[in-house]
């Protein structure tokens, strides 16, 4: 009887948090939609608003190498979505994307029975589910992320947890991302401590820090569009969906986490643990902002 | 180690695009560490003609990529990818054309 | 080499397929040296008895003007000459800078894509020696940095 009431209890609250669950995002999907507007407005024609937004940017070279006006979708691709040079050179090295046997061999790992007989499958029998994470256990009180279900899976099959970052967890991550590929992004605000965790991550974006005293915001957001060197700057709109990534410098995958903490680390911080509350609370705060951009990883990068 | 191949037929050109998994590791060659262990021949034959004759080195990218084309060639028609690397390791797949 | 001899002597395709699978005759068993080769002059030489080249536009040589990444930057070279030999991509700034070679036969197109590694900014040529084992070379500076953010 005492279960039941419980149950029942839990059940109307659970219902109770979704009726009113609008308001927990309410000052989130504000911030995501002057975000958006931000990047489309950026974007739209960077030679007649180049004074505001691309002041060291010669006319010339925005004629010759950048790509516009860029419709929403068209962010996913990140670097490459406005800078011309590069989105050609990856078109040509994406003729044979590099990810294909990284993804292979996470096909094999998927379907290697852990001991106790069960698979991957076991845990995600629809494996279309990356649009959905990180998302926030309520339960759990914490953000969980793509990674943190892989191991939660190995840990209740008996299995030992993985490595985070790199190895055979990207892989994993890989073919549940290919699976995935063109869901959009949509990830919820579903209580008020997860609107605290989206306020931290949100914190920790706009946040100067390192000893180069600069924040996300500057780079992926105000330069966007604009090169550092040889860098060219992605916008933050957009910047998660091509997980887990491909980079040439690493010569293999790597997740979403491995990617923050070295950004993080080239502010001249101290390079964050990987599935840290705060890293956690950046790709909450990260994907959020992408909500309805379709997923396009694996994909390749420098 | 792992050939994957994309073969098609058009009119009489096939366009092959093959992905070879192996680690090309430069080594002692470029002042690092390890044994070099990088292919030095790939080569494709259809119909038992060699079509496709490749002399890499380690200069040539983890996990190799390379897009080539033959004439004479017709749906269907299998080619014999194979290649061969410094430490004497080989590897050999059939491949249909598409 | 001997087998490009046979060639020239107008022996059928079958009877080449066979000279060829029977020989085991290749850029790499004969001139091995050209592969150590430490400057590209020295590499170019080993492999081809000279390092005369002609600059002209027989050959085409596709790369990018700035690198992403130094370890995969993709390649595509093609010639127009017909019955060409042999074409080879050179890599000034490698430590050996023959990256790799292809032999042309009848009935293969002579237009080939690849990713090479590139240690620095430098000149990558591309060398097709023809019927008549002359070469033609064609240059390309590529810039190569040291960077990508993250990790």
């Amino acid at each position: 009887m005492l279960k039941k009431l419980i149950k029942i209890t839990a059940i109307t609250m659970i219902s109770g948090s979704i009726l009113f669950g609008a308001s927990f995002d309410t000052q989130a999907e504000k911030d995501r939609k002057a975000f958006v507007n931000y990047f489309m407005k950026k974007f739209e024609n960077p030679v007649k608003n180049q004074a505001e937004y691309f002041p060291y940017t010669s006319v010339e070279e925005i004629e010759k190498n950048y790509i516009y006006p860029l419709k929403f979708q068209d962010f996913q691709d990140g670097p490459l979505s406005w800078y011309r040079p590069s989105k050609e050179q990856f078109a040509e090295i994406n003729e044979f994307p590099p990810y294909e046997i990284p993804l292979d061999d996470g096909k094999e790992l998927w379907v290697k029975p852990f001991a106790n007989g069960n698979t991957y499958s076991t845990c995600f029998p629809d494996m279309a589910i990356k649009q959905n994470y990180p998302y926030f256990d309520v339960k759990k009180n914490k953000v969980v992320t793509i990674g943190e279900a892989v191991n939660e899976c190995r840990v209740e099959n008996g299995e030992k947890p993985l490595k985070y970052g790199k190895g055979d967890i990207a892989k994993i991550i890989a073919v549940i991302a290919e699976a995935s590929r063109g869901k959009e992004i949509a990830i919820k605000i579903p209580n008020e401590n997860a609107a605290k965790a989206y306020d931290a991550g949100k914190k920790l974006f706009y946040k100067q820090r390192g000893y180069l005293a600069i924040s996300c915001n500057e780079c992926h957001v105000q330069s966007s569009g604009k090169r550092i060197r040889a860098e060219a700057l992605s916008p933050a709109l957009g910047g998660t969906t091509h997980m887990p990534v491909y980079r040439v410098k690493w010569g293999g995958l790597g997740t979403l986490q491995r990617r923050l903490a070295g950004c993080v680390k080239d502010t001249g911080s101290e390079k964050p643990k990987m599935q840290s509350k705060p890293l956690k609370e950046l790709e909450y705060f990260l994907t959020y902002m992408s909500n309805g951009m379709k997923l396009n990883g694996p994909d390749t990068r420098k | 180690m792992g050939i994957k191949a994309i073969a098609k037929v058009k009119k009489d050109i096939a366009t092959v695009k093959l992905l070879v998994k192996h680690p090309m590791a430069t080594g002692s060659i470029g002042g690092g560490k390890g044994e070099p262990k990088f292919i030095n021949h790939l080569s494709v034959k259809h119909g038992g003609r060699v079509v496709f004759d490749m002399y890499p080195t380690s200069a040539i990218s983890k996990n190799p990529y390379v897009k080539f084309a033959f004439k004479g060639a017709k749906k269907g028609d299998m080619i014999v990818v194979e290649w061969k690397d410094n430490t004497g390791a080989t590897e050999k797949k059939e491949i249909k054309l598409k | 080499m001997k087998r490009r001899n046979f060639l020239g002597l107008g022996f059928t395709t079958m009877a080449v397929a066979a000279l060829q699978s029977a020989s085991s005759a290749s850029i790499l068993t004969e001139h091995p040296k050209a592969f150590e080769a430490k400057s590209s002059e020295e590499a170019i030489k080993n492999a081809f008895g000279t390092s005369d080249v002609i600059k002209d536009d027989k050959a085409t040589l596709k790369l990018p003007d700035i690198a992403e990444n130094g370890a995969a930057v993709p390649v595509t070279v093609s010639t127009s000459l017909e019955n060409a030999k042999t074409m080879a991509i050179v890599i000034d700034g490698n430590p050996r800078p023959l990256a790799a070679a292809w032999e042309l036969s009848e009935g293969t197109i002579p237009k080939f894509s690849t990713r090479i590694k590139m240690r620095k900014t430098g000149n990558v040529r591309l060398i097709v020696e023809d019927a008549n084992g002359k070469l033609h070379e064609t240059v390309k500076q590529v810039k190569v940095t040291v960077g990508g953010c993250g990790g």
